[in-house]
């Protein structure tokens, strides 16, 4: 790696203000530090690694562009996962359904024992489950179980009352449970 | 012991359970209910079975190389990003400085033209540079309304986010040259008004000179004070700073240690004002004397214009405009046939001015002292002592000798007291040296009268 050890030894708060600052590498190292969580929930949330890509960068562009205004340097991570997670919900909102189809065939799947087309089946039934859910029940039901975020950080996240993420929360595990009702069943056995 | 919950009532309070808001009652209560019913645990538990087989099937890792070049390609991506809002803002920002330059040349136009507004204001550049600084803050002003309004219109019906990226203020602060010019329009505008109510507003201070102007000084210098924390609350302003806890939360005693010169500035502005809006009721009373009488006279209560007349020289005689009185109350007696007393009428009236003349008040205007010659004049023409008033009428010219609008008022009391030749002379000149002069048409027409 080529960045100096000083960035790599500062905390968020510090790079922040250095970013403010005009610093490019302190920003550089956010980037390294946030990319892999990022990509992570722009892929669950949209679930193709295309959309992941644009939106996780853009994300980071905004980040980039907007971090003058960011008040508490320290509040970074919690900040860019906000951006990001509306990012998502307007990209789902606005784009056509996604055929999982498509996006399996460039999935690596040449090992193909029993074992693993039957773990494909699984985590397929799972990602249409997941995709069928509203954008903003996705991204309550992501931040909750993936992120693994408190229902007020997620209130804090979509800027809407305790109450709307709890009820979302709610129906959409009664539909998740509904679709996917015998694979947790088998879940429990593995 | 309390009544045990059932499902729908831990239901209905799940949401404040898990928010941490419940009462310690409330919440051990839930917590009991919670204990028996695998249902509600369900709930209230977020890693359940399902967070398990979600966590195995939504996410999955990019190609191998994917993060080799990932920082690089974000980098060149905000450098892209960060030059076309660069060129946004070019065009919001040409437009705002397009719209105000040309609304401050049009002002300039129009004030060069007509601008009667500051007339009374002496010396000549002060008038100027009051009238600059009056359009700047016109002028800039509306531009930047004018760019408001562009960016709002164009912004419109974009996300939120991107409205807040690309709205005006975000522009502004990204772009050099809209910032500095929104920053130096800002400045400009508050130099402005600082000069506007230190020399303008109150261009006639009823004060001696020598009270007025340091007065004046002091009171500009203490408004363009708060120049450098004017120019901290802009730019903090621009780039997102909470500049309303920085400025405006302050305590009154921090505000008053940080910015004595400000304070006594407004204080002193507060006395001004109040001193000079009563002054001026004090010299005006006169003039609304004479208003309301003609008012009055011309309604046929010709009793009651004579009272208010009578009544306002008795209260207001030593002030300068009272000549005006006396007159007017002189030709309502003409008119309704009493000349004996208006002779009097008269008589007392040049008495009153050589009164005025011999103690003279160090803040009286030019121009009210210029009206006072002329009513004189007038007073002594009625008397028929043609001498005195081409005497007065002299003096008046010598008070300013090349004022285009005192030159004619002169040359028709010369012509009123039959020094014809004087008066050509003069009304030769205006045509001559103000041919421009509404007045000038007059001129001409009197002139020819005299031939």
């Amino acid at each position: 790696m080529s960045e100096t050890g000083s960035e790599r030894q500062l905390n968020d708060g510090d790079l922040v203000r250095r970013t403010q600052r005009g610093s490019i590498e302190a920003f550089d190292e956010l980037v390294t530090r946030y990319r892999k969580g990022m990509y992570r929930l722009a892929f669950a949330m949209t679930q193709r690694h295309e959309s992941a890509d644009d939106l996780s960068q853009e994300a980071f562009v905004q980040a980039f562009r907007r971090i003058r205004q960011l008040k508490s340097p320290d509040s970074f991570a919690a900040w860019l996962r906000k951006i990001l997670v509306n990012l998502c919900i307007r990209y789902a909102s606005k784009a056509r359904p996604v055929s999982l189809e498509d996006d399996e065939a460039e999935m690596p799947t040449s090992e193909s024992t029993a074992a693993l087309a039957e773990k494909n089946l699984m985590r397929r039934n799972v990602r249409e489950a997941i995709l069928q859910l509203e954008p903003e029940a996705r991204a309550v039901v992501l931040l909750h179980y993936i992120e693994g975020l408190k229902q007020s950080e997620i209130a804090e996240v979509l800027g809407c009352p305790i109450g709307t993420v709890w009820s979302r929360l709610n129906s959409a595990r009664a539909k998740l449970r509904e679709r996917l009702g015998d694979l947790m069943g088998q879940g429990g056995d593995v | 012991m309390s009544k045990e919950m059932d499902c729908s009532e831990v239901k209905s309070l799940m949401a404040r359970y898990l928010a941490g808001e419940l009462d310690e009652e409330t919440r051990r209560r839930v917590e009991e209910h919670l204990r028996d019913c695998p249902d509600c645990r369900q709930d209230a538990d977020p890693d359940d079975e399902l967070g398990r087989v979600l966590g195995e099937s939504v996410s999955d890792d990019p190609p191998g190389d994917y993060w080799d070049d990932y920082n690089d390609k974000l980098r060149s991506r905000v450098r892209g990003a960060v030059a076309m809002s660069w060129r946004m803002g070019c065009l919001p920002g040409g437009l705002l400085g397009l719209i105000g330059g040309g609304l401050i040349w049009g002002a300039i136009r129009v004030w060069l033209s007509f601008g009667h507004g500051l007339a009374g204001v002496q010396p000549d550049w002060l008038r100027s540079l009051l009238g600059i600084a009056l359009l700047v803050i016109v002028g800039g002003g509306l531009g930047i309304i004018g760019g408001l309004v562009i960016m709002r219109t164009t912004t419109r019906g974009l996300p939120e986010y991107e409205r807040d990226e690309t709205s005006l203020k975000h522009t502004i602060a990204r772009n050099p040259l809209c910032r500095w010019t929104f920053v130096s329009l800002f400045m400009l505008a508050h130099l402005g008004v600082s000069a506007f109510l230190a020399f303008g507003s109150m261009q006639r201070l009823f004060m001696p000179g020598w009270v007025a102007w340091p007065l004046r000084v002091l009171l500009f210098i203490g408004l363009a004070s708060i120049i450098p924390a004017y120019y901290r609350w802009i730019t903090g302003y621009l780039d997102g700073r909470d500049v309303h806890a920085e400025w405006v939360r302050k305590s009154i005693r921090e505000r008053l240690t940080a910015q004595p010169l400000s304070i006594i500035t407004a204080l002193l502005l507060l006395a001004t004002g109040i001193w000079q809006v009563g002054m001026s009721r004090h010299e005006r009373a006169p003039s609304e004397c004479t208003y309301r009488a003609e008012v009055l006279f011309s309604n046929g209560d010709t009793r009651s214009a004579v009272s208010i007349l009578k009544s306002g020289i008795r209260k207001y005689g030593d002030r300068i405009r009272i000549l005006d009185c006396y007159r007017q109350l002189g030709e309502i007696y003409e008119e309704t046939g009493h000349p004996a007393e208006a002779r009097d009428t008269y008589r007392a009236g040049i008495r009153a001015y050589e009164h005025l003349v011999a103690h003279p008040k160090p803040y009286d205007r030019k121009q009210d002292r210029l009206w006072m010659l002329g009513d004189a004049a007038d007073l002594y023409i009625e008397l028929g002592d043609n001498k005195s008033a081409f005497h007065v009428s002299t003096v008046r010219l010598q008070m300013d000798p090349d004022d285009a609008e005192n030159i004619y008022f002169v040359a028709s009391d010369y012509a009123r007291a039959g020094y014809k030749a004087e008066a050509k002379a003069l009304y030769t000149r205006m045509t001559r040296e103000f041919p421009n002069n509404p007045l000038a048409g007059f001129a001409k027409d009197d002139l020819k009268r005299l031939h």
